[in-house]
């Protein structure tokens, strides 16, 4: 084993690192300090954690950035996909970079973006610990198990080959086959075929606390995507003592809920809800846990487009989060929830069938088979082992035997897939990904409701009385606001008001009022006032509509003419 | 002489004898009888008559008395406290932070006085704690109970309930052995006011007995981007917030023919005299509506984990459970001392005891719903008028709830006082649910109170509505008792949570009993106890593992036991210092069983010298028996979380 090295290198061709190219803590605050230094980008500080990393946030924008409506983008909600960061930041660098070319320098007048990278920095950093594992969560020293002992149990590197992977023990009663087609993959035996199992499997490591379970804490931590309060599930490994307990979790909501002018959140996230939309249904006790309808209509609108955007399919279907960001973000927050991993293992076929002589992967011996059995079981690892052949990623660890202290006299060997191959693309698609994501954000700015006033008048009715009527119009493709947010009033209502002058009597208000929701594309409202002017007739009054999440407009209406018509 | 010669003579002269004998006698008689002279006071002289008898007894006692006074006390009570205090009364902020100092200073040795952070509007937010605190036994090590009140500001009366407690403890801890036992036995945290900003604004500032039910950072209530721009308008300059009326011939109320400050509904066909026009306010802001957007609002007591929602799904909610940095501290405070095993929480009103669960879809365990029953049972013996209710069956939903999440997340028995019983009126049932009725409450303060709780109707000029009565129910009456009950209702709840103490679990070494096996081998069977009625572990503690199992443990004692090691209360120091290190004792296993004849007994694979236990039930006991190589003296240890601590040597 090469001393630097972290992973076993087999093959004679220079195999990919997993994870290189990905930023540690110190190369993220040196990238974030390089986008700082333009003048459309801010960056600062939201909380400091732990084990004081800072939760860094960029302010993209022009003028009174936080009086315009805005769009929030979040990277690296689950600790593992770390790439999340890169598109974060890939992102940001583009608005920046382009802010001169006439659209965007027109989106960037009118809009705020608010861009969070690294949401828990602590967490995140464990991908680059030693050995190598997938991380969960935070600093917070944590009792997976709930036994009252703290991280008792955790994974030990058997093969010393710098990272945890799983470990197999031979055992007809187990669940798991190997696959015929690889024996690498194991899937689950189906014994109502008269499959018998071969293994059982655990994660690498000794029973540290020998009470039967192996490395059931390992103190991971609390995991910033099971940490809010929607579907939260308590007493849950990694979900926290209770709701928003975590520094990271406060920090963000806090900044979100304070920021009224947010409109929308985009986040780099398993939760996925452009790829497979969520699904309408009935909610129990009126407590909304279904999307609203009339707003899957429009967010699938945005979803087609994503779609459009990332033609690959193999996409599975997520599973419902448990204390998520993104369901968090449209059920609890109230704003329009865009939602998307970002990246996947597309579809890849095997590498060119060539008997490789030098492949020994089930370590006994055997020859892998030649004819393909039409297996349908273990397609995901198959595929996913062949996206690792066809970029040259040394992705996986084959399974070799070991003298495992808790099983003697079994066999018991070590391997699978390294941590966070996975769940993350070789660092050369950043580029890509980021490109098409800002595309999608840039559309998604371009369909945000659009406040204006669409009709103004005046009347004047005798005896120093005047009618004003005004009608506010949203031109955009999205509704003002989202049906939660509208009913939450967590997305701020439009308001319509006329500033009477001075000497002037409202008679009929009142003078403000808060609007009902305005569809996209030509939905309105109108409201009205009487009032009576004294005999020094003032030149004009002014009718204003605005909310902090769409925008403002405003008339000013002559009196004058007005008085003499 | 012969007595012969002459009779007549000598009749005579033994006659003349007798009487010089008799003489003599009755001479010496009258001496010996004669009152002692008072300068001989150690010969008491016998009593001549009963009444002199009965006149000495009562000199005697007389005398005693003026020496050794006992003072003569109203039962239940201290007669001279050291910190005297008024409980006809309320307290604000400044005049209850100097109750607590006074007892801190005068009871160093069993009061103790934390702040545990400021407030926003920066009060302290004071907890207290009482316990001997000289005994030498870990605070931690201990069963504790949590009372605390104003998690409401605007119920008033909590706060003196629990500032009551505070000064009883103390006043009573050298007058009341069982007092004193409560509190050797245990450690009690007392939050007597948990929103002391919102109190000084319910008592300074105009407000009504509603408000403010939270705390007074300003929120955008109305959504409409501008905070706590339209509160209350005290528009008669009364301090109180009450209701407006305006004269109407055809109006829908009318003075009720007997209390005429009370407006009631015109039946159907009569003509009413007023039209009431709402609370007393004005729209400030120009909205349209009035008094939408004041203090706050959130609602302290929706802010806590369990099944929290939104503001839009359960109002007060605000963003998160604690959000709200004075909720968060005590939430935080909470969860740090896993020795609390019971807690109760003040609120008005209604004459309620409380359990959760809050929520329609969220359920207790059986086996727990028994021992809040039992409480509760004589929760409302003790404070008649009040029903034990489960909230989410007989009142209204509440999510975020605090008393559930206490029994769902930290384990314990918590219960919920709505203090002040619309029975306490008159002693009769038919004075409402809850909510007393109106015209109960204007007979009240007509005969009893004298008209001290309502505002008479005043005109005022209302700039929108124009001519406006304004007047109604004051804030200081209709949810808190009227002074002359406020003691009585400050000592029946406190009394009853400190019923609720005592039968907090409590965890003791009963006995052990050791017999030689053969040679170097010896069994040992020790038998604990819980002597309370509420387990060490309640149900749903065991099923979510929400504190640690109770350990029963057993170590050789120390040849000669340290000055002080024999004593048995609570004191864990020999288990804390752990087992010497001593080749020759060994535990080889051990068995556990409800029973003294093990029939089914547990075999304990792992670590028999330190069995774990599920739970120690109410009122019972476990046998636990090892087999041990090496001889006696053993020390064996119980540790309970939530129960205390106890160990005992074997003979």
């Amino acid at each position: 084993m090469l001393a630097g090295s972290m992973f076993a290198v087999d093959s004679a061709a220079e195999a990919a690192q997993p994870l290189e190219g990905y930023d540690n803590y110190e190369a993220f605050r040196a990238r974030v300090e390089e986008l700082n230094q333009s003048e459309l980008i801010t960056a600062t500080s939201l909380a400091k954690t732990l084990e004081g990393r800072d939760v860094m946030l960029l302010t993209v924008g022009t003028g009174e950035v936080h009086q315009k409506p805005a769009l929030v983008v979040v990277g690296n909600v689950e600790a593992a996909q770390l790439f999340g960061t890169h598109l974060a930041l890939g992102i940001a660098k583009r608005f920046a970079q382009q802010a001169d070319q006439e659209k965007v320098h027109d989106l960037l007048d009118r809009y705020t973006i608010y861009i969070i990278p690294r949401p828990s920095p602590d967490a995140a950093e464990k991908c680059f610990a030693t050995p190598r594992r997938r991380p969960v969560g935070n600093a917070r020293k944590t009792d997976d198990d709930r036994d009252h002992q703290f991280g008792e149990d955790p994974p030990e590197d058997l093969n010393g080959d710098g990272a945890i992977t799983l470990m197999r023990v031979a055992d007809e009663t187990g669940p798991l086959r190997s696959h015929p087609d690889d024996p690498r993959v194991m899937f689950a035996a189906d014994r109502t075929k008269g499959e018998s199992g071969q293994w059982r499997t655990y994660v690498e490591g000794i029973d540290n606390d020998k009470d039967g379970k192996f490395n059931e804490d390992a103190g991971d931590g609390v995991a910033f995507n099971r940490n809010f309060t929607f579907r939260y599930r308590y007493f849950s490994a990694g979900a926290g003592p209770h709701q928003v307990s975590e520094i990271e979790t406060r920090a963000i909501a806090d900044f979100l809920f304070e920021r009224t002018n947010v409109a929308a959140v985009f986040a780099f996230t398993p939760d996925d809800n452009l790829r497979h939309t969520w699904t309408t249904g009935k909610n129990p006790r009126n407590i909304p846990v279904h999307i609203d309808a009339d707003d899957l209509r429009y967010v699938s609108a945005l979803a087609q487009n994503y779609r459009y955007v990332h033609l690959d399919r193999n996409f599975p279907k997520a599973a419902a989060g448990s204390g998520s960001f993104s369901e968090w973000v449209y059920y609890h927050y109230g704003r329009w929830s865009l939602a998307s991993p970002g990246w996947w293992i597309p579809q890849t076929d095997a590498p060119a069938a060539e008997a490789d002589a030098t492949a020994d992967h089930n370590g006994n011996g055997n020859e892998p088979s030649k004819t393909p059995s039409y297996e349908n079981r273990g397609a995901d690892d198959i595929n996913a082992l062949n996206f690792l052949a066809a970029h040259d990623i040394d992705g996986f660890v084959d399974w070799t035997p070991i003298e495992h202290p808790d099983f003697p006299g079994q066999r018991v060997e070590v391997g699978g897939f390294l941590p966070l191959v996975r769940d993350n693309p070789p660092a050369a698609q950043f580029e890509e990904l980021a490109e098409h994501h800002y595309h999608f954000l840039v559309d998604v700015l371009g369909k945000m409701p659009q406040l204006a006033i669409q009709e103004a008048e005046v009347a004047a009715l005798g005896g120093g009385v005047f009618r004003v009527e005004a009608t506010a119009i949203n031109r955009g493709f999205l509704p003002t606001s989202s049906v939660i947010g509208y009913r939450s009033k967590l997305a701020q209502r439009v308001q319509i008001a006329l500033d009477l002058p001075d000497g002037a009597t409202l008679i009929r208000g009142p003078q403000r009022r808060r609007l009902p929701r305005l569809a996209g594309s030509g939905g309105t409202a109108t409201h009205s006032w009487l009032f009576r002017a004294d005999s020094d007739l003032p030149a004009g009054v002014r009718v204003r509509a605005w909310t902090p999440v769409v925008g403002e407009d405003e008339v000013e209406l002559q009196l004058e003419e007005a008085a003499t018509e | 002489m012969s007595f012969a010669s002459n009779t007549y003579r000598s009749r005579f002269l033994v006659g003349a004898l007798a009487l010089a004998i008799a003489a003599l006698v009755g001479v010496a008689f009258v001496f010996i009888a004669r009152p002692a002279p008072a300068d001989e006071p150690d010969e008491p002289p016998a009593p001549t008559s009963s009444r002199e008898e009965a006149a000495r007894r009562v000199q005697e006692r007389a005398d005693a008395a003026a020496t050794n006074r006992e003072p003569y006390r109203a039962v239940g009570g201290p007669k001279d406290p050291k910190v005297p205090v008024r409980w006809n009364r309320f307290y604000d902020y400044a005049e209850m932070t100097e109750i607590l100092k006074k007892l801190a200073a005068a009871y160093p040795d069993i009061v103790k006085l934390e702040s545990i952070a400021k407030t926003h509007g920066g009060h302290d937010l004071w907890v207290v704690t009482i316990t001997n605190h000289q005994d030498g036994v870990p605070e931690l090590h201990k069963s504790a109970m949590w009372i605390d009140g104003g998690l409401h500001p605007n119920e008033t009366q909590v706060t003196e309930i629990v500032l009551y407690s505070i000064w009883y403890l103390a006043e009573m801890y050298s007058i009341s052995p069982e007092i004193k036992r409560m509190v050797d036995e245990r450690v009690f945290y007392l939050a007597p006011m948990m929103n002391p900003d919102s109190r000084e604004a319910h008592f300074y500032q105009p407000n009504n007995r509603h408000k403010p039910r939270g705390g007074m950072r300003p929120v955008d209530d109305d959504g409409d981007g501008l905070f706590d721009e339209d509160g209350f308008d005290d528009l008669d300059g009364d301090g109180h917030i009450t209701v407006m009326r305006v004269a109407d011939e055809n109006g829908t109320h009318l003075p009720h023919p007997k209390f005429p400050r009370l407006m009631i509904e015109a039946k159907p066909g009569q003509k009413g005299t007023y039209r009431m026009v709402g609370e007393e306010g004005i729209d400030n802001d120009g909205d349209g509506e009035i008094n939408e957007d004041g203090d706050g609002y959130y609602d302290t007591n929706r802010l806590w984990p369990w099944l929290w929602e939104p503001e839009y799904v359960q109002k007060g909610g605000y963003w998160y459970p604690f959000s709200v940095h004075e909720v968060r501290v005590f939430g935080d405070f909470l969860m740090a001392h896993p020795n609390i095993s019971g807690s109760q929480n003040y609120h008005n009103t209604g004459g309620l005891i409380v359990r959760g669960p809050a929520a329609a879809i969220d359920k207790f365990q059986k086996a727990d719903i028994a021992i809040y029953d039992r409480l509760a049972k004589q929760g409302e013996r003790m404070l008649p008028g009040y029903k034990y209710i489960s909230q989410s069956n007989s009142l209204y939903e509440s999510y975020g709830e605090t008393i559930t999440w206490r029994y769902q997340m930290l384990g314990h028995v918590s219960l919920l006082n709505e203090t002040f019983a619309p029975f306490n009126f008159f002693g009769t049932t038919d004075a409402g649910y809850i909510m007393p009725r109106p015209i109960i409450v204007h007979e009240f303060d007509k005969y009893l109170l004298f008209d001290d709780a309502f505002s008479d109707w005043q005109e005022i000029d209302h700039p929108q509505f124009g001519k406006v009565e304004v007047g109604g129910l004051r804030k200081n009456f209709g949810r808190q008792p009227p002074s002359f009950m406020m003691e009585e209702t400050c000592h029946r709840n406190m009394a009853f949570t400190l019923y609720h103490a005592d039968q907090m679990p409590k965890v003791s070494v009963q006995s052990i009993d050791v017999a030689q096996v053969e040679g170097e081998l010896y069994q040992v069977t020790a038998v604990v106890e819980n002597d309370r009625i509420i387990p060490t572990r309640l149900a749903v503690d065991v099923r979510r593992n929400i504190s640690p199992p109770d350990v029963v443990s057993i170590e050789r004692a120390a040849a000669e036991p340290a000055a002080g090691e024999a004593k048995q209360d609570g004191a864990g120091q020999a288990a804390e210092s752990g087992p010497q290190a001593d080749d020759s004792f060994r535990v080889i296993t051990a068995l556990v069983s409800d029973s003294a004849w093990f029939p089914e007994p547990r075999d304990v694979k792992r670590n028999p010298q330190a069995v774990e236990i599920a739970t120690l039930g109410g009122n019972s006991v476990k046998y636990v028996r090892w087999l041990v190589e090496g001889a006696g003296p053993y020390r064996v240890s119980i540790k309970s979380t939530k129960g205390g601590r106890d160990s005992q040597v074997s003979e």
